[in-house]
């Protein structure tokens, strides 16, 4: 059984009212002005309250509906938006026995999005990875799949149309709103704001263009909300948890396995496993007297290396031909033409320096290196182990990267892929702003990127001030967030260099999207002063004490 | 509802995540499920495929087996060929960008003319060369082969379906759909100096005959440039002296900002009027005139 206790205020005596001083920072007179009053207001109205977990059924289930079909109407009214294919789509999408209908020539099909698949029979090396035909996976695969199945239906024909994907994402996402709301602690009122909050950042035309797109950036942004799911409800320690933490393993693996940049979630996965639920004494509202370090831990550490090991293996299953790009981007997109002696660089890489007219190409260039006959030298001298090498030696190089990164975040618009399907009268390339929100906070911190960061350090001290203080989720969740956002800008920096950062760096951007919800959450829990987290419902028998929500 | 939500979404994952294994399993095989695939190996000169998306186009390997070239089909192989050292000697097959840079030098534009039994005089248009090598399999079992394949193409680059065998084609009566005409405009009656690109069966006002030269001072005007172009243009139609009923009509190109004269030959006419076929003469003629194809 769980007890809900409240802490009742002090009484408050007319003596202290009459001698109680006025603020000294404030400046101003006791009594509220309309701007506090609103504040005041808007405060009652949707603040936390008691950090209490469950009992929203109704409200969540209302809020998954309304979020789905906000999204729906976003992405679909007055015509379909998504993300044109610039060729990358082919590789995923062929296995499902698929060929884009489109031009020819890349320069018209990258125009426009062309969402129609039709059946059509590859073999040998023309399905998968551009230039090599190996085999290419991902979580996105599994809603690839059921678009198909649904595709006629629509009317759209025997193949996949991706504006079948983009529904089956739509729902996807209002099944993760319900389920936040649902995790979320507080008052309905707050929890609906967040999922507002959330649902506006992902209703941005950078992001929700994806949906209907060949590309496997939905499952990774979906996989991401559903692993924060997994990871409140984890921590929130109420209900089985076995299975709070089978679902954090299986939102865990679906992510991870979106897109291989997306290991980057695996030490910080780690952590938040080995974070263990809040979990309270009945009596003194102090922490149960630990039961062993090792046998708390037991089952997150198998968690733990049932996702590395997936991950192990999602890894080496990538084609040869991925990580053979990556390393010429990070040569000779990367660490050459941004540096002040790149003679010296080959050199120390043990390269001819014949290879510096190669600088700043790509291996599709006229100038790339793969044409120059010792090529098969840099294949043999260079490799992700003499890159970390070279990182470590030479790490002011890291600066100068992060600052385009940076800069690339804040550009997540892709201008040269188009939004609109071709003759619903947009001009070639043309993007969808319907709804520009984090376009334009973005846009906005790129006169000051350093803001950038700023709302990354601010929402990770008041996660750890939540977290610690308040003993709330949310306040670790915000820690994830910055963290995992963080880690996934390194990975894609430094593992795939300068080609295509734009979209490489939309996650870390997501990551960073997401903290303005999770700064309106958490100023909310730590302004409106909320009592500790109870559970209004109470744990049904059987239930073991370490297994129990938290109380105060 | 505390106790069943997550029961309902794992469950929800663990079906993504088993969906998500609905992944390609061997590259050696269709996605129907079908074993289509054939060794480069086997593949000979004049054996003919379809090569119907740009993926497959791109592609540094075809497996598809070959079809009829009296069917339908879009490329037909006109050599076979072998990568050279040192590239040869690489155990793990090389990127497909060095691949691609060796089709240049292993499919010559010198042997798909011989292939088309054309002389120098002949111009195409409407055709590509693609190379293919063995696919990273068959490379690690020890082949080298490349095949080099012509196709015919549209104007926006794909390739075009045609039951024609393009085997002596230049010399064949159909080899108007394969030459490199021009469209001028008419206006008032007076054709333009410029024209641009397409194929001898589609409506033209020139025929190409292979021969340009830079536009300098000596050649601004028409007669001089006729007279420039004439050994070519008598050559072009195997004849010593030019017929009554064919005139020369140079065309001038302007490409990267320098003016070249492209040679022409046209069919001697009271206006300028557009028309299809070739002056080329067939095989075992010794004059042109007539259009053929």
């Amino acid at each position: 059984m769980v007890e809900t206790q409240t802490v009742e205020p002090k009484p408050v005596t007319p003596e202290a009212e009459e001698f109680a001083p006025t603020p000294v920072r404030s400046g101003k007179s006791p009594h509220s002005g309309p701007l506090r009053r609103v504040a005041g207001y808007l405060a009652r109205l949707f603040g936390p309250g008691e950090l209490a977990i469950g009992g929203v059924l109704v409200p969540a289930v209302l809020a998954g509906v309304v979020s789905a079909v906000a999204m729906l109407v976003r992405l679909f009214v007055p015509w379909p938006v998504g993300m044109g294919d610039q060729g990358d789509g082919h590789a995923l999408v062929c296995s499902l026995g698929v060929s884009n209908v489109r031009p020819w020539d890349y320069a018209d099909f990258t125009r426009f999005m062309y969402p129609s698949w039709t059946p059509h029979q590859f073999v040998g090396e023309a399905c998968g990875a551009v230039g090599s035909g190996e085999a290419v996976y991902s979580s996105q695969l599994a809603f690839l799949w059921l678009g198909k199945l649904i595709t006629p239906l629509f009317g759209w024909g025997p193949g996949l149309d991706m504006r079948a994907v983009g529904i089956v994402c739509c729902l996807v996402f209002g099944s993760l709103i319900a389920a936040l709301v649902a995790v979320l602690p507080g008052r309905a009122s707050f929890r609906l704001l967040v999922a507002a909050l959330v649902t506006a950042v992902m209703a941005d035309g950078v992001f929700a263009d994806f949906f209907i797109s060949p590309y496997p950036e939905p499952a990774a942004f979906l996989g991401t909300l559903a692993l924060l799911v997994a990871l409140l409800h984890y921590w929130n320690g109420s209900g089985n948890r076995w299975l709070a933490i089978l679902w954090v393993v299986a939102a865990g693996i679906f992510t991870v396995a979106a897109k291989p940049e997306m290991v980057s979630w695996l030490p910080v996965l780690a952590v938040a496993l080995l974070w263990l639920p809040y979990v309270r004494s009945q009596r003194s509202g102090r922490r149960a007297p630990a039961a062993g370090w090792w046998r708390q831990r037991i089952v997150p550490l198998a968690a733990i290396l049932a996702i590395v090991a997936f991950a192990v293996a999602f890894l080496a299953a990538q084609p040869k031909r991925t990580s053979d790009v990556n390393l010429y981007n990070a040569v000779f997109a990367e660490i050459l033409p941004y540096s002040p002696v790149p003679e010296d660089d080959l050199k120390w890489l043990g390269l001819d320096p014949g290879f510096l007219a190669a600088s700043g190409t790509t291996v599709a260039s006229p100038r790339s290196a793969a044409l120059n006959p010792k090529f098969h030298e840099f294949q043999e001298q260079a490799g992700p182990a003499k890159l970390v090498g070279f990182y470590l030696t030479h790490p002011e190089r890291l600066i100068g990267m992060g600052e385009r990164g940076i800069t690339a975040m804040l550009t997540p618009e892709l201008g040269y892929i188009g939004s609109y399907m071709e003759g619903q009268g947009h001009e070639p390339f043309g993007k969808d702003r319907r709804f520009p929100v984090i376009l334009g906070l973005f846009t906005a911190m790129k006169a000051v990127p350093v803001a950038l960061v700023a709302m990354q350090l601010l929402t990770l001290l008041l996660g750890f001030a939540v977290a610690f203080r308040k003993k709330a989720a949310v306040g670790r969740l915000a820690v994830v967030v910055v963290v995992g956002g963080w880690l996934q800008f390194w990975v894609v920096m430094l593992g795939s260099g300068q080609p295509e950062i734009y979209r490489q760096l939309l996650l870390s951007g997501f990551h960073a999207a997401l903290c303005v919800p999770l700064l309106v959450a958490l100023i909310s829990i730590l302004a409106s002063q909320p009592q500790k987290p109870v559970l209004q419902q109470p744990e049904p028998e059987g239930a073991s004490t370490g297994d129990a929500g938290a109380t105060t | 509802m505390r106790r069943r939500l997550p029961l309902v979404f794992a469950a929800v994952a663990l079906a993504a995540l088993a969906l998500s294994g609905c992944a390609p399993t061997d590259a050696s095989t269709d996605y129907a499920g079908n074993a289509t695939t054939v060794s480069l190996d086997s593949t000979a000169v004049g054996q003919c495929h379809v090569i119907s998306t740009p993926e497959e186009y791109a592609a540094s390997s075809d497996s598809r087996p070959a079809v009829a070239c009296s069917g339908p089909h879009t490329t037909q192989t006109f050599l076979v060929s072998t990568v050279p050292e040192p590239l040869a000697g690489q155990s793990e097959r090389p990127l497909h960008e060095q691949l691609q840079n060796l089709t240049t030098r292993l499919c010559p534009a010198a042997e798909l003319r011989k292939y088309l039994a054309g002389n120098d005089r002949d111009a195409t248009a409407g055709m590509a060369v693609t190379g293919f090598y063995p696919s990273r399999s068959e490379w690690a079992a020890g082949s080298r082969t490349v095949r080099c394949d012509v196709l015919l193409t549209s104007p926006d680059q794909a390739p075009r379906e045609t039951t024609m065998d393009l085997k002596d084609a230049l010399a064949g009566p159909d080899s108007a759909q394969i030459r490199l005409c021009y469209a001028q405009e008419v206006k008032d009656g007076v054709l333009s100096s410029e024209g641009s690109d397409t194929t001898c069966s589609e409506p033209h006002t020139t025929e190409d005959v292979s021969a340009w030269f830079g536009q300098d001072a000596s050649l601004l005007s028409l007669a001089a440039q006729q007279e420039r172009c004439l050994p070519f243009v008598l050559d072009f139609l195997k004849v010593d002296v030019l017929p009554t009923d064919v005139e020369v009509r140079p065309i001038v190109r302007i490409d990267g900002g320098a003016r070249a004269v492209r040679c022409g030959v046209a069919p001697l006419q009271a206006g300028p009027e557009p028309w299809t076929g070739t002056l080329a003469p067939l095989v075992g003629t010794l004059n042109g005139g007539a259009a053929n194809g």
